[in-house]
């Protein structure tokens, strides 16, 4: 079908609403003297990270209006642009060098745009364009190329061949490799299994006493951790199970003992630590590896105390890739064992982010060295442990080992490509490398090394036939899991029964309760908070003394509760994460922010208990949604004073969806000493009000002002300065429509019901799941999305089968032209 | 030892963007040195328990001339061949005290020639003890050959190991980076192998596969649209430009034929010869190479049990070693096991002595000095005087062809001695203590 959409449909808000006047009692509007290029910097499109070192925002959602109005006659508007505007815009707004060079692109409604165009436009006599001029330009541009939808049908959304991300190569491989052996899950206990033993080894007549160990941070002093049962001078203990990464990339691992240690880590033959000769002062040993996120790794860990050992004490502590020093706590062990994983640690350059999510459409040198690396270390570790995955005894005969080994290649490359091999292929990619007697160590190598090189493997969508199952299969397993299909979807792929739209719904609901979905999910919501960028946050001694490292890990903590509460319910909630009206807490934090713990249930569900942590219900007056969590308004926030500019930024573009261009020159905070009267808000106001900054300050501003009843810490504050916070905030919708709050429940009372918000969320996540825009996917995707989370409770499982299922369907097949509309006018 | 594990440290190390060729396939990472001089080299062999003294040690001592009518004493015997080019050195001793027993101090101060540090590794008497507190004299003069551009090799120095366990503790290192940094000896010859030639190896691989590459490229362009086979194309000239490396690096990247390797000989007691072989070969080759020009080998370990049972010896050597000297039987096998050993270290000499020094003159022997070394003097009375030294070849330029008895010298002037055959001229080397009149002058 044709996605040109009719003139009737076009979303007409922008029209109907005009009426509405945008009101801005707080600000005097940008004045046109002093103004240069204000339109240039109002409307240019952004893509620059800006202000909180996040990425660009992604594009803003549509109107959804159902439209009844005729279209407004935009040839007035298209005749004034002609003469006024376009020698400096360009035709079609795509800008003229030397003169504005940017596109006119963005996202602000008709009103705000003639508002700009009246007061400053053009720039050498900004009275040639005023009043109804200034609207009937603002109407044609905004429809014609400005608008969101404008430059949909412009520039129709396509989705780009891409190769896999490194995240989901990263995963591929795991899940490749791993699909040859025996796996089984951590189920929902934590900790470790402790064992005691009455020796300094671990013969089993000497067990002494098991247990579970919520973590491994015991100093036991000279009696020991038994002294009833272990009584000789020498004693060993052992922990087993698993332990979980919750982010990629590189740990650094420490044991600190007294005593003689070992440590196996992912590991079954080689000990990453080794310290079981104790020797001088060495007390500390650290050793670092590479791990993906979401997986579990099995974990062993030994201790004997010598004869001599005056004292006995044990931690296993990490350094986890964002940078935080801590002991491992329980939510991260398992007391079941895994089976090792290959994990290929072999760096890559990073993936291209510059349009707010990873995406696969780019190579490079060296990343096309970094595949071939990739490949020959995990030909070299599959070479290592080929018996065990190919199923064969190094007894074997000869022929017998041969056999198993080129069945093993074969599955591999079909479960590499994720389809069946043609007769010609197992020749080409199998068979030839076991010629000539070549030795199986060697074959195997040069399979693994072609295979995992090839682009069948890497490149994720590879044909635009929508009917082949095999990309169906494809698809869902990277949407959903950033990783290949495994065995029942390529069953089910190879039957044709994933054609059949129910099988589609049936599978993905399936895949939706495999771990890594989870995971998948989890590191969105970080992402769509901005909170995986906490990293080593810190604050200023002198005002926040006890806001620690220690600090900033009990409130990672405390959010990663409240996450898995809203993302573990059968129901998850979006709308939990705008009016949750509980904290969790532990006792450091509840000193710190001021509540009291008593009465307050603990953390968790009985099989997974966070034992220091309470829920703590809130005052909703004070403090609602997660936007006021303590972590989040910290992370906004500069290290000595709250941020309403580092807050509002964060809800213009991730919570709200709206574009925003970098600022026209880098300016540094005014010191607070400069203005030592002025509360926050004052300097801000001061610091932005200038007219350059205005046009996007005003908007930003005054989100964040909404939030300013919280400090840099995130604790809450009804003064400042001596002075009673004033927390009124107010935001223009994309619709035209102001509205105002006044404080952190009102506002979270609009988010809350805001389909700009939703718009946002949706539109992030499906980036995330499918890296492809959501738009190739057809332009009433977004409105469909929204209109089915609505009618779902908003339950964003339900999001993401919806998700799944329109992007494994594939794009859409044809385009529209790319001035269609322009030129029917 | 994990190979890909060391391949992929060193890939962090230096970074994705450190080099316009990729880390694998550059040149110089595999090939020679830059050296037009000499080159010395140095081989450290140990094998455990102490030796069966009347029948290792000559009679007396001996200069060149007497030394060469001297018939050696049975355990030396397989060095007749090379006897003009060897230097027995009686009398050096193993003076450092401190913590643990004479096994552990035994191993852990020869190289190192300074005391261990207190921990919690029990041996059979004294107190328990952990690593060594200092460097090896190999370590010392590798970094002193790796900071010269003339001498500076791929690996610096290799530790090979035969039958050594599969356990870190004091008794099982004999290689020290620094204090407290043992350095464990490779004991699998595949290993080794992965280490020398794995990237030659997997080069083959690569370019054994890269037209299929092409080819799968090529049909994935038929069923993308004309905007999506870009980037095909980009990647295409990617492999194209890989190939074009590879075929540029395939000259003169060895000297030599990449080993093969007796596939499938497992690491277990049966096969101590043929891993000692292996494990020789591929030092020698590591030498033709100049892959590197110090190599330590380790037979088994500080009161090792090796059980030689192709020689007829069926008990384990450390038990055997504790037998009093008045057991006949033990001592003919005692000497029977010493003997292997010894028929090991003139295995390497030969094969040096056979192999022309590349781009130099004479042999490699004569460019190469083998040390065969030990824990102990003895193995019953546990004596750490008169330390096995003897050395074989002219690397170090000392006088060979000789007997010496030295008045119970501290071993830390022959490892000073060793340093500067090698041209590092240290004038203190483990505990000052024991550097008395500095290096012994054998040249």
């Amino acid at each position: 079908m044709s996605l040109t959409l009719p003139m009737n449909q076009v979303p007409a808000s922008v029209f109907n609403r005009q009426h509405i006047a945008p009101s801005y009692p707080k600000f005097a509007r940008c004045s046109a003297s002093s103004a240069t290029a204000i339109l240039a910097c109002f409307i240019a499109v952004a893509s620059s990270a800006w202000a909180v070192g996040q990425d660009a925002s992604p594009s803003a959602p549509a109107e959804n209006t159902p439209v009844i109005e005729p279209p407004p006659d935009l040839a007035e508007g298209a005749a004034i642009y002609k003469a006024k505007c376009a020698s400096c815009h360009g035709a079609e707004g795509e800008g003229v060098p030397d003169k504005y060079a940017s596109a006119l692109i963005g996202d602000r409604p008709v009103v705000d745009l003639a508002e700009v165009i009246d007061q400053t436009m053009p720039e050498e006599d900004p009275s040639q364009c005023t009043g109804e001029e200034a609207r009937k330009v603002a109407e044609y541009i905004h429809h014609e190329f400005y608008s969101e939808i404008a430059q949909a049908r412009r520039r129709p959304a396509r989705v780009d061949i891409a190769r896999m991300t490194v995240n989901q190569y990263r995963n591929a491989i795991i899940d490749l490799v791993s699909s040859f052996t025996w796996s089984n899950r951590t189920g929902s206990g934590r900790g470790l299994m402790v064992t005691y033993f009455n020796s300094r080894g671990f013969n089993p007549r000497n067990r002494a006493e098991e247990g579970i160990d919520d973590e491994v941070d015991f100093d036991w002093g000279s009696r020991g951790p038994l002294p009833e049962q272990l009584v000789f001078p020498e004693f060993a203990v052992r922990w087993e199970g698993s332990l979980i990464a919750p982010e990629t990339g590189s740990y650094d691992i420490i044991i600190r003992t007294n005593n003689g240690t070992r440590l196996w880590l992912n590991d079954r033959q080689t000990a990453l630590i080794d310290a079981w000769v104790r020797s001088g002062n060495d007390q500390e040993y650290r050793s670092s590896i590479y791990l993906v996120a979401g997986r579990a790794y099995p974990l062993r860990l030994e201790f004997f105390k010598a004869k001599e050992d005056k004292t006995t004490s044990i931690e296993l502590a990490w350094k986890l890739p964002s940078g935080e020093e801590t002991i491992v706590s329980g939510r991260h062990l398992a007391p079941v064992q895994t089976n090792q994983l290959l994990i290929p640690s072999t760096p890559f350059p990073p993936d291209d982010r510059s349009i707010g999510y990873e995406r696969g459409t780019t190579i490079s040198k060296a990343w096309e060295q970094a595949t071939t690396m990739g490949a020959i270390e995990v030909a070299d570790g599959i070479v290592k442990r080929l018996p065990e995955l190919a199923g064969y005894n190094r007894d074997a005969s000869p022929e017998k080992q041969r056999e198993k080994a080129k069945e093993f290649a074969t599955k591999f490359v079909q479960r590499a490509l994720r389809r069946n091999v043609s007769e010609a292929e197992q020749k080409q990619w199998i068979d030839r490398h076991f010629e000539n007697n070549a030795s199986i160590d060697n074959a195997i190598k040069r399979v693994v090394i072609l295979t995992l090189k090839s682009p069948s493997f890497l490149y994720v969508d590879r044909t635009r036939d929508a009917s082949d199952p095999y990309q169906i299969a494809s698809r869902l397993a990277f949407g959903i899991w950033d990783s290949i299909p495994d065995e029942t979807l390529l069953q089910k792929a190879a039957s044709g029964e994933l054609k059949n739209p129910d099988v589609q719904r049936e599978q993905i609901d399936r895949m939706l309760r495999d771990q890594r979905a989870k995971t998948k999910l989890r590191t969105f919501v970080h992402h769509w908070l901005g909170t995986r960028h906490a990293i080593g946050l810190s604050k200023s001694k002198e005002l926040y003394p006890d806001f620690d490292a220690q600090t900033l890990a009990d409130l990672q903590t405390s959010l990663d509760l409240f996450i898995d509460d809203v993302l573990e319910s059968p129901k998850p909630d979006f709308r939990l994460f705008l009016n949750v009206d509980y904290l969790y807490l532990n006792a450091r934090l509840a000193k710190l922010y001021g509540y009291d713990l008593t009465g307050a249930p603990i953390a968790g569900t009985d099989s997974s208990v966070e034992e220091n942590f309470f829920k703590v219900k809130m005052d909703p007056q004070q403090r609602v949604g997660v936007l006021s969590h303590p972590l989040v308004l910290a992370m906004y926030s500069y290290h000595n004073a709250s941020s309403p500019i580092h807050r509002g930024v964060f809800m213009t573009r991730h919570v709200l969806g709206r574009r925003l261009k970098a600022p026209p020159a880098a300016v540094s905070p005014f010191s607070e000493d400069l203005h030592p009267s002025l509360t926050t808000r004052e300097r801000t106001v001061l610091q932005t009000q200038a007219a350059t900054c205005q046009s996007c300050h005003e908007m930003i501003n005054n989100l964040g002002f909404s939030l300013e009843s919280f400090d840099a810490i995130g604790r809450f504050r009804a003064e400042e300065r001596g002075k009673p916070v004033d927390d009124r905030g107010e935001y223009l919708q994309e619709n035209g429509e102001i509205v105002s709050f006044d404080g952190v429940k009102p506002l979270g009372d609009f988010l809350l019901n805001s389909p700009e918000v939703q718009d946002a969320f949706i539109e992030q996540l499906f980036h995330h799941m499918i890296k492809q825009p959501v738009r190739a996917y057809g332009n009433e995707t977004p409105d469909e999305l929204r209109r089915r989370f609505s009618d779902n409770q908003f339950d964003i499982r339900r999001l993401m089968i919806d998700i799944a299922e329109i992007a494994c369907r594939g794009p859409r097949e044809s385009v529209a032209p790319a001035n269609a509309t322009a030129q029917a006018n | 030892m994990n190979h890909s594990v060391s391949r992929r440290s060193f890939v962090q190390t230096l970074g994705l963007s450190a080099a316009s060729l990729p880390l694998w396939l550059n040149l110089q990472s595999l090939g020679f040195a830059s050296s037009s001089g000499r080159k010395q080299r140095l081989v450290i062999i140990f094998s455990p328990n102490g030796v069966v003294r009347d029948r290792f040690w000559p009679d007396h001592e001996g200069d060149e001339a007497s030394f060469a009518s001297m018939d050696l004493k049975p355990i030396l015997s397989p060095l007749a061949p090379f006897k003009d080019k060897t230097l027995v050195l009686k009398g050096v001793c193993d003076k450092i005290k401190g913590d643990g027993d004479n096994h552990m101090r035994g191993i852990g101060c020869l190289l190192t020639g300074v005391e261990l540090f207190p921990g919690n590794i029990q041996g059979g008497s004294d107190t328990p003890a952990g690593w060594a507190t200092g460097l090896s004299i190999d370590q010392e003069i590798k970094r002193y050959l790796q900071s010269r551009p003339e001498s500076e090799t791929r690996f610096g120095s290799l530790e090979f190991g035969v039958s050594v366990p599969d356990r870190a503790d004091t008794w099982t290192r004999m290689v020290y980076a620094g204090g407290n940094k043992p350095i464990a000896p490779i004991s699998d010859p595949y290993t080794m192998f992965n280490k020398l030639y794995g990237q030659m190896k997997d080069r083959e691989s690569l370019n054994s596969v890269l037209d299929d590459l092409q080819e799968d490229l090529k049909k994935l362009k038929e069923v993308v649209s004309s905007e999506d086979a870009k980037l095909l194309e980009e990647h295409a000239t990617l492999i194209r430009e890989t190939e074009q490396e590879l075929r540029n690096s395939n000259d003169n990247v060895l000297n030599h034929a990449v080993p093969e390797l007796e596939p499938g000989v497992r690491n277990d007691n049966e096969n101590m010869p043929r891993i000692s072989k292996m494990q020789i070969d591929l030092m020698v080759n590591s030498f033709i190479g100049d892959f590197t020009r110090i190599a330590t080998l380790q037979f088994t370990n500080s009161v090792g049990q090796a059980k030689m049972k192709w020689l007829g010896v069926e008990e384990g050597h450390h038990e055997l070693s504790h037998e009093p000297n008045s057991n006949e039987a033990a001592q003919e096998k005692l000497t029977k096991i010493n003997t292997w050993y010894c028929e090991q270290i003139a295995y390497l000499a030969k094969r040096l002595a056979e192999t022309p020094e590349p781009n130099g003159e004479g042999s490699m022997l004569d460019n190469t000095t083998i040390i065969w070394t030990n824990e102990l003097g003895e193995g019953n009375s546990h004596t750490l005087n008169d330390i096995p030294f003897v050395m074989v070849g002219g690397g170090l330029n000392f006088k060979m062809g000789r007997s010496l008895r030295l008045p119970k010298i501290s071993h830390n002037r022959l490892l000073m001695s060793i340093a500067h055959g090698m041209g590092h001229h240290i004038e203190r080397f483990g505990n000052p203590d024991y550097c008395g009149d500095g290096p012994l002058v054998l040249s």
